[in-house]
C-alpha cells in the first residue's frame, strides 16, 4: 500500500521519521496511517509527559505538537526544551485546533518553531512541511 | 388540664396535632387575636357549642374574663351564641373565621386611608407653633422592628430616590424578604440601582428580577454578615441581625452615617466584578471549546476524505 502513496516520480523519497504527540488519538491514528501509506516511519504518543520522553531518547527528523492537552500539554513541553537546552530544539511543526495569537506566534518563530499550523490543514500541505522542515 | 381538655388534646386530636394546634394559636395572635382569644375560639372549634361557664372552667380562665373574651370574639364575628338558657356559644368555621378577620382589617385600612385626609384638613385649620419647625434634617433614626415596618421604609426611599439606590448585604439577608414586594420596589426605582451580593448558587434566587448589569458580586473578604440600603446622600436602613426571628433595621438621615456606608459601598463596588462578567467567561469558554472540538472534527473529516479518495484511486488501478 505505501508504495501507492509515495509519489514515485522515479526519484526514490528518503523515509522520514515522525513523532506526532497529540491526545486526540483519532487524528493521530489517520495521520499516522497516512505517513505509513507515504512511506515514512511514524511514532504516536497521545499525551503529554510521555511526547516529552520520546523527544528526549530518540531523535526524530521532525515532530508535530499538538498544543492543548489535558495535564502536560505542548506548551510545557516547549518550555522544558527551551529551558535544558535553548540551541537544541528538535524540528517541530505545531498543530493545533486552538486559536493562537499573533504575538505567540511570533515567540515560537523566534524558539526556532519551525511551523505552526491551525487546524484543519490540508493533509498535502502538512506532508510538504513535514518534508521542508525534515531537510 | 380537666378530663374534657385531656380527652381532646389526646383522644380526638392525638399527639401529632398538638404542634399543629400550636402552630395556628401562634398564627392566630399574628392575626390580631389575644393569646386568650385565640384559645377560646380554637377550644370551641374542637368542641363544638359550650356555655360560658364551661369555657371558664374548662380552659382555667376566670368567668369574668371569658365572659369579655366571647363578647370580643362575638363582634369581631368568628363565634356566634344561640339562643336559650344558659346562653351557649359556637365557633364559626376556621376557613371562614379567617376571611372574616381579613375583611375586618382591609376595611379598617380603608377608614384609615379615608379618614387621613379628614384629619389633613382639620390640621390644616390648627395654628402652628414655632417649636415645630426646629425638627432638623439629618439627626432622625427609628428603630424599625418587623419585615413590613421595613419594607415600607424601603418602598419609600425606592420611590422618593433621585440619584442612585445602593443595596448592599449578603443574599442570606434578602432571602428574608422572599415572597414580599423587596425586588419589585428596587426595580420600579427611577433611580440608578446598584447592588453588591454574595450572589451564591443557593441565595441568588432572592434577588430574582433584578437586571444582572446592576449587581456586584461580593468578594470573600467582604461577605460580613451585614447589610444595608442607601437612598441618594440622604438616608440609610441598616440591618441588625440581632439573632431574633423578626427583622430589625436602624433608619437614619444622618449626614455622617450615610457618607460613611456610601464610601465602604463605592470602595468594594469599584473592586467588584459584575455578576455578568462571570457568566460571559463561562460562555466564552464554553465557544473556544466548542470550536477548537470543532476543527478537530474537521481535521479527522479532511483525512478521512484523502484517505478515502486514495484507495478509490488504488482500486481503480488493480481493476
Amino acid at each position: 500500500m505505501s508504495r501507492l502513496f509515495s509519489r514515485s516520480n522515479g526519484v526514490s523519497e528518503k523515509r522520514l521519521n515522525i513523532l506526532i504527540i497529540d491526545d486526540n488519538e483519532q487524528i493521530t491514528k489517520m495521520i499516522s496511517s497516512f505517513l505509513d501509506m507515504s512511506n515514512h516511519e511514524c511514532t504516536v504518543v497521545n499525551e503529554g509527559k510521555e511526547g516529552l520522553e520520546s523527544i528526549k531518547t530518540k531523535q526524530y527528523d521532525s515532530i508535530i505538537l499538538d498544543l492543548a492537552m489535558p495535564e502536560y500539554d505542548g506548551y510545557k513541553i516547549l518550555e522544558t526544551l527551551k529551558t535544558e537546552d535553548p540551541t537544541q530544539l528538535p524540528k517541530i511543526i505545531i498543530l493545533t485546533a486552538s486559536n493562537i495569537p499573533l504575538d505567540t506566534v511570533r515567540r515560537f518563530k523566534e524558539l526556532g518553531i519551525a511551523s505552526c499550523l491551525q487546524k484543519p490543514v490540508d493533509i498535502d500541505q502538512l506532508l510538504t512541511k513535514i518534508k521542508a522542515v525534515a531537510g | 388540664m380537666t378530663m374534657e381538655e385531656a380527652l381532646i388534646e389526646n383522644l380526638v386530636l392525638g399527639n401529632d396535632h398538638k404542634e399543629s394546634m400550636k402552630k395556628i394559636n401562634e398564627n392566630l395572635i399574628e392575626y390580631g387575636l389575644t393569646p386568650n382569644q385565640s384559645k377560646v375560639y380554637l377550644y370551641l372549634t374542637k368542641t363544638g357549642e359550650k356555655t360560658a361557664s364551661g369555657i371558664s372552667k374548662n380552659l382555667n380562665i376566670p368567668r369574668t374574663e371569658s365572659y369579655h373574651l366571647l363578647n370580643s370574639l362575638e363582634q369581631k364575628g368568628i363565634i356566634f351564641s344561640i339562643f336559650g338558657k344558659p346562653t351557649k356559644f359556637n365557633a364559626v368555621p376556621i376557613e371562614d373565621a379567617l376571611t372574616i378577620i381579613i375583611d375586618n382589617e382591609k376595611k379598617r385600612v380603608l377608614d384609615l386611608e379615608l379618614k387621613k385626609e379628614k384629619i389633613m384638613t382639620l390640621w390644616e385649620t390648627v395654628p402652628k407653633y414655632v417649636g415645630e419647625s426646629e425638627n432638623v434634617d439629618g439627626n432622625k433614626f427609628q428603630i424599625l422592628q418587623g419585615k413590613n415596618s421595613i419594607l415600607v421604609k424601603i418602598e419609600r426611599m425606592a420611590k422618593t430616590a433621585k440619584e442612585e439606590v445602593l443595596v448592599l448585604g449578603s443574599d442570606s439577608n434578602f432571602i428574608k424578604f422572599y415572597h414580599t414586594e423587596f425586588v419589585n420596589l428596587l426595580k420600579k426605582t427611577k433611580a440608578e440601582l446598584q447592588v453588591l451580593t454574595t450572589y451564591s448558587k443557593k441565595g441568588q434566587f432572592a434577588l430574582d428580577g433584578l437586571p444582572l448589569n446592576n449587581i456586584k458580586k461580593l468578594d470573600e473578604s467582604n461577605r460580613h454578615n451585614f447589610s444595608f440600603i442607601i437612598k441618594d446622600n440622604q438616608e440609610v436602613v441598616f440591618f441588625i441581625n440581632s439573632g431574633s426571628p423578626e427583622l430589625m433595621a436602624i433608619w437614619t438621615d444622618s449626614k455622617s452615617f450615610v457618607t460613611t456606608l456610601k464610601s465602604l459601598f463605592k470602595l468594594i463596588w469599584r473592586k467588584s466584578p459584575y455578576v455578568l462578567e462571570k457568566e460571559n467567561k463561562f460562555t466564552q469558554n464554553m465557544s473556544e471549546d466548542y470550536e477548537h472540538r470543532l476543527r478537530e472534527i474537521e481535521q479527522e473529516k479532511v483525512i478521512l476524505d484523502y484517505l478515502s479518495q486514495n484507495l478509490v484511486k488504488k482500486e481503480a488501478k488493480n481493476e
